[in-house]
């Protein structure tokens, strides 16, 4: 049975079934779904069923007091609300918006109150806007509502998105100037061409440059602005780039052509310089685009550590930001919180979740005084800790500034070799040279036209756009199927990778665990019984473990459900019964847990971290492709030498700390291109090293920092269609690559003797950057 | 034929006035979101129902 409102398969143990009047919906996974679906209904927007796509479910997010309340704290608020007149405007990132009916229902619920103004969220980056004017809403109110649906407010990346908006809106003004002008001084350009043929009156000619030359100066000096930036600049520290003869031809076309309108010239070129300028903008912008879109979805995921916690010095307890937390503070952590700072447990004792820093799939029970380390999370129980610093000197802040500095200097630009351009400039710029010479010489009156053909011809325009072009599609594609590619170069850099290496806890298997059997010791205790008691005491556990014990049978009514220093204990009104770790544990690498009534072992529970569904086909197309797979795993033998048998991968490494994981890359590169895919904090420095680091849905903040390319969804088929990718986008680039030299290498000798007139120069070297982009765009529709 | 002596110009002068439209509602960033409004014609128009924040006497 599936739920009504997020299709997702209801559990046996959590069925909710509550009758909405004037609904046909009745059947819910989960309380936030009957609560979001009442709301729905209640507000009259029954439509969002009818809109919504059918395909795609998500679970409803339900959050804590605790994150509410980062919503009513002024000092977390202030940076995202901006105060327009009367009005004040709220941006917001919401999590859980999966297609457009998710926008129509969250713009129409907040429409209905009166003060709000506009509302507007954008499917593309899960922003939403609200403006509202008066004091009776309150941003805390805004965001419960939100809540209240089942989706996710955050606050999330406000300087990068000021910084963003800013660049793409100067980069669209350019572009409507230079798109805007150049048809404008196209216009005037064909009076002067139709005057050429037949013969057109000095005054009206001289009329029609003029105009040419007040449209085409802010075109070239305003929109083609950051190409003679880039030239000055790299001119003044002595070096070329890519950008100089284009300024070069920008000027020379430009100036060239004032001085022929001023002193009644041959040739006027303006209609060329704008035209060149707008065709190399708007390449600029489309890679922007995508640049931009990418760094958005990276910002979505980082950072899960809480904004606030609770703070119970001298007895008194209060709300704080996690930046003012200093040393010695005591903090107080309860079942779903994730420990901000480093610290040791002061009172009390948890289970203790620390997969994302060790890899470890079984939580850990932790006692008084044992160390608590930032980013792991507590799971059950409640207690009191004293931090050991602040939030940045953590030890998971201290390896996060060491990751994002190593991949700051990851160059995005994989085609900016310095000397290959260098080179190739000063070849342009050479041939333009001879060119004037030899005209000159010869005392040909096509000097001019010549040397601004020739340097029009060479502009490197398609070759310059034909990579960020191949590049800027491939990211797309990725994106569409839901890789996020961080590093361009390394999607290329998969071909020639020739190992693979596995992390096992989240990457292979589910992390979550199932139960593989049942062994009942004690024959006068019934089966079933026994079962529903273990579902009672798990009943509300919020740990893994109890996810799995839940379902086993209907729970049975236990009182007294408490915490154990091993486990659970509950009684069921004749005997005292206890759930948790068995004496001995299987070394087949599964968990034994053992229930006892009344001290006595009375039945043996075998829970093992289920295999990812999709690994083994995934591992067959990868050993297909003549791939060598490898596991390096920080977990026990049992479990690492139990998943690479059942996917038949031969080397398999249990129990490796992160400097083994890294030592090991490095061996195997020895004699190999080497790609890793891991989830955890313990893999952040095997996937720096690795050739080409891949991320896993549900990593820490810090594998995927360190991660060349991120699959967002928890689906490792990706991976060999990510290898059929990189083989497309190469054979992509190389035609790219061919046909703009081609067209450069056979233009140029033309250009040279002057037949070609710049007019004509522009329009081919326009035709060939269109024949590079609609290659480009096939390989943005790529199917596999 | 004179008469483009006139209308040039003012054509210039128009297109002018069209880029600062443009830089104008740039500003006031409504090229911000290029992508939703291609889907949003889609969605039916709603009765704009305005009801107050709490709504308290509904059976559950």
């Amino acid at each position: 049975m599936l739920c009504d409102h997020c299709f997702q398969p209801i559990a046996h143990s959590g069925h909710v079934i509550t009758h909405i009047p004037a609904s046909d919906k009745h059947d819910f996974c989960c309380h936030g779904c009957a609560a979001a679906a009442a709301l729905i209904t209640n507000m009259g927007l029954q439509d969002y069923y009818r809109f919504r796509d059918q395909r795609a479910g998500a679970v409803v997010a339900t959050l804590s007091p605790t994150e509410l309340q980062v919503f009513a704290e002024p000092a977390l608020v202030a940076p995202f609300v901006t105060q327009l007149g009367h009005q004040r405007q709220l941006r917001l990132t919401v999590e859980g918006i999966h297609c457009a009916a998710c926008v129509w229902l969250l713009e129409q619920a907040l429409r209905q109150h009166q003060s709000v103004r506009e509302v507007s969220v954008n499917l593309a980056t899960h922003e939403l806007r609200v403006g509202w004017s008066g004091d009776e809403l309150s941003v805390a109110a805004i965001a419960a509502q939100i809540a209240a649906l089942g989706y996710r407010p955050r606050l999330l990346g406000q300087t990068h998105h000021t910084e963003r908006t800013e660049l793409e809106r100067r980069m669209l003004a350019r572009l409507l100037v230079a798109g805007l002008g150049a048809m404008q001084a196209m216009m005037y350009a064909v009076a002067l061409y139709a005057g050429a043929l037949d013969g057109i009156e000095s005054q009206y000619r001289d009329f029609f440059r003029v105009a040419g030359l007040i449209i085409s100066t802010p075109v070239v000096f305003f929109a083609g602005w950051p190409f003679l930036s880039s030239a000055v600049r790299a001119l003044r520290h002595r070096a070329v780039n890519m950008d100089v003869p284009v300024a070069l031809a920008l000027l020379m076309g430009w100036l060239g052509s004032v001085w022929s309108t001023a002193t009644a010239g041959e040739h006027v070129y303006f209609e060329s310089v704008s035209m060149f300028v707008f065709f190399l903008l708007v390449s600029r912008w489309l890679e922007m685009r995508q640049r931009h879109a990418i760094a958005r979805q990276f910002e979505r995921l980082h950072a899960d550590l809480p904004l606030l916690v609770e703070r119970v010095n001298n007895g008194g307890e209060q709300m704080i930001p996690t930046s003012l937390v200093v040393a010695d503070d005591l903090l107080r952590l309860r079942a779903g919180d994730v420990v901000a700072v480093d610290g040791a447990i002061t009172d009390g004792h948890a289970l203790v979740q620390e997969a994302v820093l060790n890899g470890e799939s079984f939580p850990v029970a932790r006692e008084t005084g044992a160390h608590l380390a930032a980013g792991s999370q507590i799971l059950d129980g409640t207690l009191i800790m004293r931090a050991h610093g602040n939030c940045e000197s953590s030890q998971l802040a201290l390896t996060d500034k060491l990751i994002t500095r190593a991949q700051q200097q990851r160059q995005f630009g994989v085609f900016e070799s310095p000397r290959l351009a260098a080179g190739f400039v000063t070849a342009v710029l050479v041939l333009a040279a001879i060119t004037a010479l030899v005209h000159a010489v010869t005392q040909s009156p096509a000097l001019f036209s010549a040397t601004l053909a020739v340097l029009v011809v060479t502009c490197p325009c398609a070759l310059a756009i034909a990579a960020p072009l191949t590049v800027a599609a491939s990211l797309g594609r990725a994106l569409a199927q839901g890789v996020l590619v961080a590093d361009v170069g390394a999607l290329l850099r998969l071909n020639q990778v020739t190992t693979v290496v596995f992390d096992k806890t989240g990457t292979l298997t589910d992390g979550d665990f199932t139960v593989r059997g049942w062994q009942l010791l004690d024959t006068s205790v019934n089966e079933t019984d026994a079962l529903s008691i273990i579902a009672g005491l798990e009943q509300h556990a919020s740990h893994p473990l109890a996810q799995a014990l839940k379902q086993l049978a209907p729970p049975a009514q236990l009182s007294d459900v408490r915490l154990t220093r091993t486990g659970i204990s509950g009684f069921d009104g004749r005997r005292l019964w206890h759930i948790g770790a068995a004496a001995q544990t299987n070394d087949d690498g599964c968990m034994v847990l053992s229930l006892s009534a009344d001290g006595v072992s009375v039945m043996q529970l075998t829970l093992i971290d289920q295999i990812n569904p999709l690994a083994p086909a995934a591992i067959e197309a990868l050993r297909a492709r003549k791939l060598r797979l490898a596991i390096c795993s920080g977990d026990q033998h049992g479990p690492v030498t139990r998943v690479a048998t059942a996917l038949h991968i031969d080397a398999a490494n249990a129990e490796q700390s992160p400097a083994q994981k890294t030592a090991f890359i490095a061996q195997q590169q020895a004699s190999a291109k080497v790609a890793m895919l891991g989830d955890g904090v313990n893999d952040a420095s095997a996937l720096l090293q690795a050739d080409v680091g891949i991320a896993v849905s549900s990593s820490s903040a810090l594998a995927r920092n360190a991660a060349d390319i991120y699959l967002v969804k928890a689906d490792i088929s990706q991976l060999p269609w990510l290898f059929r990718l990189a083989v497309a986008a190469q054979r992509t680039l190389r035609q790219n690559f061919a046909w703009a030299l081609g067209y450069n290498l056979i233009a140029v000798p033309f250009a040279m003797l002057g037949v070609v007139p710049p007019w004509l120069a522009a329009l081919g070297m326009s035709l060939s950057s269109l024949l590079v982009t609609a290659n480009a765009g096939r390989l943005a529709r790529w199917k596999s | 034929m004179e008469i483009i002596i006139l209308l040039i110009p003012l054509a210039i002068i128009l297109v002018a006035i069209a880029v600062a439209f443009f830089l104008w509602a740039l500003k006031r960033g409504q090229f911000d979101d290029l992508d939703s409004p291609a889907w949003r014609i889609l969605f039916d128009d709603q009765q704009q129902r305005k009801v107050p924040p709490k709504d308290d006497d509904e059976p559950e």
